[in-house]
């Protein structure tokens, strides 16, 4: 890192690389340490490396650069860190730094461009994009997903990718959906997974809310979260994805609850845009939307209630269903007895526990595509313990989580369903997909 | 360097680490301190480690076993740097022997690893130091690591019935054995618990396994004082109950690990106690009650027993995080003393550190393991503190030894506490050990600098 940059980061971080004692409580819990036993690879070891670079004992290596990247952001040591070391900032400050200093490689340039579009160019994207997997890809049965045709770099022949939705979501609604009494509007923020690639659950949690009494608007200029952008370390396009969402989100129904179904965008939302801003319109507009973001499990749990949910069980699931933890929904907001409440009502006795559940899947959003084989070894543990558990079916609250569950389910041969928790529930209640 | 190639003749090349970010990553421990070692090496097999030990001997480089990194007092520490011997690849449970109550464990796997195999098989290890999550058998076999059961179960020495190791010139050695009565010659197994990877390095240890307890329940008290937390634990011991664990933490102790856990521990409180007491279901009935009521002629202000195994686990896992979460006062430095004391002279001990601590005007955070009599008192010192911090903890152990305690419980030595050995030990004594060093490391290859005053290192 130049002076400069270094100076930039250690401002950043500085404070959270002293606090952390090398007490090595994090080599408990880091899945990739876990895997290697290597030191540099835990949160401890990335610290001290952090600390020897901004203090100019290491240059910034490519090595340095390489450890940066090979973490999942899955929060675990930051769970289990008792000086609270929020080692996904260093990590995330480090990766920015570097971006700012080499700039983004072109693949993830493009790749962030397009999320910055503005929604008539993402759907000209969207739909060129869904055409065109028809030719490269081949369609599993059922479902799950898509493997490739032809050789496509970097890619085997098993790997499950997912298949773009022949139309998205937001296309096919109006912007305001009133319920019957229309006193309780709802924002509804749908995020691109579920607008894109599982529509289905976006269309599951809109039923649900219906139903419940809700009237739901969907913001119509809402943009990705950032997430993405976020764990590459590009601040720039998650600064411009954050204002546009900000705005977005409080153009109508300013005070009502934001609801999404996607645990990074709820996160995004409650913790990461607050400290974006510091001043100004976006500043108080980020604490308010901080305030205002539930997670469907959340917002049904704590607004509507369990009760008043479980008189409108009419079709109870049969199978035995398991939950498995996202990161960024138990140790990123907290959020783990919520979903847990709601299967049980939608699977009346069938609601079954999964050892480990909170254990990352090994998705790190693009983690898997950069660390195939690191990522699969992490998601062998899940796929083990899953079968283990004897569900057919297995739940989650993040869409990510579930394209990662259903690759590993395909390469294990296992017959087991993949799904987002509120379809869980809309169908207990009688939905049909 | 010619012993890189040495090494890497007869290990995988991806064992043997010399890169700067490779080397700065086995430069610590949880003392914080940092020495650059020359290479980290991952040998899988004992064959690996006599071979490194030879080509050591050979090239007149220092060995220096590494398991977690996380102890207290610097063992682990490349001091001098040299070869940091990374042991975490030995991490197989061998065999849980359920006719001998015995488990054979290669040094690399995490103590509480340990308890959740055994434990599948109704089976107890006792020894559970707060970092068991993370630390190795290894680590606590060389380190003697004690813990919150040691109260009731006593410390690692206890369970370890045999070792294999490899000594100093590379020769392979096993002693003790399966067998409840040992008496072949000198006890080197015990020689070795607690030798601060001095001695040899560890390459399998035979466990010794008791039944597990049938029933558990788990007291907390807040106290208006720390001196009436004292109390209870004397007269508790006086009423001849002997708990599981009875840990204590002071009202800064309290504070820091409630900024991270936000459990809500009584604010107003001077010191917030946690008492488990374990065996058959009526004992345990019985025994709490006794507690509760020492307790309450005590001036304990809350008193409540955790009403669930999730409850009580929470409670463990607060207690286990206090040490680093005491980075919350965001002292200059902390200086992390383990003294012990017998358990008699547990409020004399406590109330002389708070009135150092008010006499010199420094900030002193107890907490630990009040049963045993082993306090982990942290000096905060100040800007401009450190000397007199240096001197607050020099009349504390003084004041240690005059109640016939001990400068460690359960640390170790290491770096951290080798220049206070002379207040334990005669000069002879310390001459003894050194003599033992000599007789098995000629040329001072492994770990060398550790447990002995520096000024008498010079074998």
């Amino acid at each position: 890192m130049t002076d400069k940059g270094s100076a930039l980061f250690l401002e950043q971080v500085g404070d959270e690389l002293k606090k952390c004692v090398k007490c090595g409580a994090c080599q408990s819990v880091c899945p990739i340490y876990l895997e290697t036993k290597q030191e540099k690879y835990v949160a401890r070891g990335k610290i001290a490396l952090s600390q020897a670079v901004s203090e100019g004992r290491l240059p910034y290596t490519d090595e340095f650069d390489s450890v940066l990247h090979n973490c999942l952001l899955c929060l675990s040591c930051v769970e289990v860190c008792s000086s609270n070391v929020r080692v996904d900032r260093i990590i995330t400050a480090a990766r920015s730094s570097l971006v700012r200093e080499r700039g983004l490689p072109w693949p993830k340039r493009m790749a962030f461009k397009a999320l910055r579009a503005g929604r008539w160019t993402q759907n000209l994207l969207f739909r060129g994009g869904s055409l065109a997997q028809t030719v490269l890809f081949h369609r599993l049965p059922k479902s799950s997903g898509l493997r490739r045709r032809f050789p496509v770099p970097g890619m085997d022949k098993e790997q499950v990718i997912p298949r773009l939705a022949s139309k998205s979501f937001r296309t096919q609604h109006e912007e305001y959906i009133p319920a019957g009494d229309d006193t309780n509007p709802v924002v509804f923020f749908t995020g691109c997974s579920a607008n894109y690639i599982f529509p289905f659950i976006a269309e599951a949690a809109l039923w649900v809310l219906n139903r419940l009494g809700r009237s739901v608007y969907i913001a119509p200029d809402q943009m990705c979260c950032g997430a993405p952008a976020e764990c590459h370390g590009d601040q720039e396009t998650v600064h411009e994805l954050a204002r546009k969402n900000l705005f977005a989100l409080s153009s109508r129904f300013d005070q009502a609850p934001v609801i999404v179904i996607c645990s990074s965008g709820g996160y995004m939302f409650k913790h990461m845009y607050p400290e974006l801003f510091s001043t100004g319109q976006e500043a108080r507009l980020a604490s308010e939307l901080a305030a205002r973001t539930c997670d469907i499990s959340e917002y049904l749990v704590h607004k509507v209630g369990l009760e008043n949910i479980g008189k409108e069980i009419t079709v109870p699931c049969t199978i035995p269903t398991t939950y498995h933890d996202p990161c960024h929904l138990k140790r990123g907001q907290g959020i783990e007895q919520e979903p847990r409440g709601l299967l049980d009502l939608a699977c009346p006795g069938l609601s079954i526990p999964l050892a480990d559940a909170d254990h990352c899947c090994g998705s790190g959003g693009t983690y898997g595509l950069s660390h195939k084989n690191m990522s699969r070894a992490i998601l062998g543990h899940k796929t083990e313990t899953l079968q283990a558990s004897g569900a057919a079916q297995i739940a989650t609250g993040c869409p990510a989580c579930m394209i990662q569950l259903q690759d590993g389910i395909s390469r294990a041969g296992l017959q087991v369903e993949v799904r987002h928790t509120i379809e869980v529930l809309a169908e207990a209640m009688g939905w049909k997909a | 360097m010619s012993i890189i190639r040495a090494l890497q003749e007869h290990l995988d090349p991806d064992s043997v680490l010399c890169s700067t970010e490779d080397l700065l990553c086995y430069a610590y421990d949880a003392t914080g301190k940092n020495f650059l070692p020359d290479a980290v090496v991952f040998p899988r097999t004992v064959e690996h480690i006599s071979h490194i030990m030879r080509v050591a001997n050979e090239h007149r480089v220092c060995v220096i076993p590494r398991g977690a990194g996380s102890g207290m007092t610097g063992g682990s520490l490349p001091e001098s740097g040299g070869i940091v011997l990374v042991m975490t690849q030995f991490d197989r449970i061998l065999e849980i022997d359920t006719e001998n109550l015995v488990a054979v464990v290669e040094p690399g796997v995490v103590t509480s690893q340990v308890h959740k195999a055994v434990e599948a098989h109704g089976l107890f290890y006792p020894p559970d130091p707060a970092s068991m999550n993370f630390s190795t058998i290894g680590g606590n076999i060389a380190e003697n690591s004690g813990g919150m059961r040691a109260v009731k179960y006593g410390t690692t020495n206890t369970y370890v019935l045999g070792l294999e190791v490899v000594l100093p010139n590379g020769e392979i050695i096993h002693t003790g054995s399966k067998c409840v009565k040992d008496v072949v010659g000198y006890n080197l197994t015990q020689l070795l618990v607690g030798s601060e990877g001095t001695l040899g390095v560890i390459t399998k240890a035979i466990l010794k396994l008791i039944p597990l307890p049938e029933a558990k329940k788990t007291l907390t008290a807040t106290f208006p004082s720390i001196l009436d937390a004292g109390k209870t634990v004397s007269e508790v011991i006086r009423r001849k109950i002997i708990p599981t664990t009875m840990e204590f933490l002071d009202r800064h102790a309290i504070w820091c690990v409630d900024q991270y856990l936000q459990i809500g521990l009584a604010p107003g409180a001077g010191a917030f106690m946690l008492i488990e007491v374990d065996g058959d279901q009526d004992q345990v009935n019985k025994n709490i009650l006794k507690v509760r009521e020492v307790c309450a002629a005590n001036k304990a202000i809350d008193i409540q027993v955790a009403a669930t195994p999730q409850e009580q686990d929470e409670l463990w896992r607060m207690r286990r995080s206090v040490s680093a979460s005491l980075a919350h006062l965001k002292p200059l430095v902390k200086i992390n003393e383990d003294i012990v004391v017998p358990r008699a002279a547990i409020p004399e001990i406590i109330e002389f550190i708070e009135s150092v601590g008010r006499k010199y005007d420094v900030q002193i955070v107890n907490f630990g393991h009040a049963g045993d009599g082993n306090i982990h008192l942290n000096v905060l010192p100040r800007q401009g503190q450190l000397d007199v911090a240096h001197q607050v903890v020099d009349e504390i152990f003084d004041k240690t030894v005059l109640l016939g305690g001990r400068i460690s419980g359960e640390h170790g030595i290491g770096t951290s506490k080798r220049d206070f050995m002379h207040k334990n030990l005669e000069p002879a004594a310390i001459a003894a050990m050194q003599a033992v060093k000599q007789a098995w490391d000629p040329n001072n290859i492994l770990n060398p600098g550790k447990i002995f005053p520096k000024h008498e290192d010079q074998v």
